[in-house]
């Protein structure tokens, strides 16, 4: 989901870093507040946003299909320390990230857009419309597949929208295949450590978890 | 040490062990192309455009400095300096 400079038109790159803008503000505002109620809250901030990072980079090998690729993190993300805080991290994250050869500058709006706002916001809905009907582990879980696989349409649709605006459903389609059969088992590897993480802090660490959830 | 450490390090020894496996698999029978790469080859082969280098990466070998470095002043950028930045009044 890393799209590199160049590779979108300048004005699809500024739309995508205008979509950013009020998540930006919400999210130092969240910040903000958070920090206020609980100094606790600024180092493990800084924590997940340094697992973020880490996450958001490890490639990890899928030998059925030949390739690699990454989990993005941000769902768990937005579970601990709350989504619009997560979507700040995750462009910070992503900004670093330009200077491995994953990314770019004038692609970070677009980014930013995939996995810290659409990869965050569906893996959190998911864990709280979830989190009263089913075990901790599996809403986590759902959470961090949905979050993983939503921020890959969202990267093939932005790839679609602004390279192939006559075909943008088949675009969409076919940018979606070059990722989706090695990220599957990615998203379930996701589900795996956002189930495990999360379900362990319920249990051992539940004033962490609160951080999250209370405030979202 | 309390359980939640115990844990944690236990946690910590198993993703490095992962991460060293992965690593020498790689050495040994060749890195896999990235998705990335793969979907932008994609792009690039329908519509030439290009990727463009427009901040310098930093080569793989030094990558573990530039972990470093993105460690040091993301830390004390965002974490020390956030209530410089971002706080109402500053630091007290």
């Amino acid at each position: 989901m890393h799209i590199s400079d160049g590779i979108l038109p300048l004005a699809w790159c500024g739309i995508w870093y205008a979509v950013c803008i009020p998540f930006w503000m919400l999210g130092v505002r969240e910040i903000r507040s958070r920090t206020k109620e609980d100094p606790k809250y600024l180092p493990t901030l800084a924590m997940i946003g340094a697992a973020v990072f880490v996450i958001s980079v490890w490639h990890i090998p899928v030998p059925v299909t030949g390739s690699c690729s990454h989990p993005v993190g941000t769902p768990m993300a937005a579970i601990i320390v709350g989504p619009f805080a997560t979507v700040v991290i995750s462009s910070i994250a992503l900004f670093f990230q330009a200077f491995l050869g994953h990314g770019g500058i004038t692609t970070l709006g677009a980014n930013t857009f995939s996995m810290g706002i659409v990869g965050t916001f569906t893996g959190y809905a998911t864990y709280v419309l979830l989190k009263n009907r089913a075990p901790v582990w599996l809403s986590a879980g759902l959470a961090g597949f949905v979050g993983d696989m939503m921020t890959y349409v969202t990267s093939a649709l932005e790839l679609a929208l602004g390279l192939n605006p006559h075909s943008v459903i088949y675009h969409w389609w076919l940018y979606f295949l070059g990722y989706g059969p090695t990220q599957i088992p990615l998203a379930l590897a996701e589900f795996a450590f956002t189930a495990g993480v999360v379900s362990y802090i319920a249990v051992n660490r539940p004033e962490l978890l609160k951080v999250g959830v209370a405030h979202g | 040490m309390d359980r939640f450490t115990v844990y944690s390090i236990a946690l910590l020894v198993l993703i490095s062990s992962a991460i060293i496996v992965a690593s020498y698999i790689g050495h040994k029978k060749g890195a896999l192309e990235g998705t990335d790469d793969i979907v932008e080859d994609l792009a690039t082969s329908t519509t030439h455009v290009q990727a463009k280098e427009i901040v310098p990466a930093i080569p793989e070998k030094l990558e573990p400095i530039g972990f470093t470095l993105a460690g040091v002043f993301g830390g004390l950028l965002v974490g020390y300096f956030w209530e410089d930045v971002f706080g109402e009044g500053g630091r007290e």
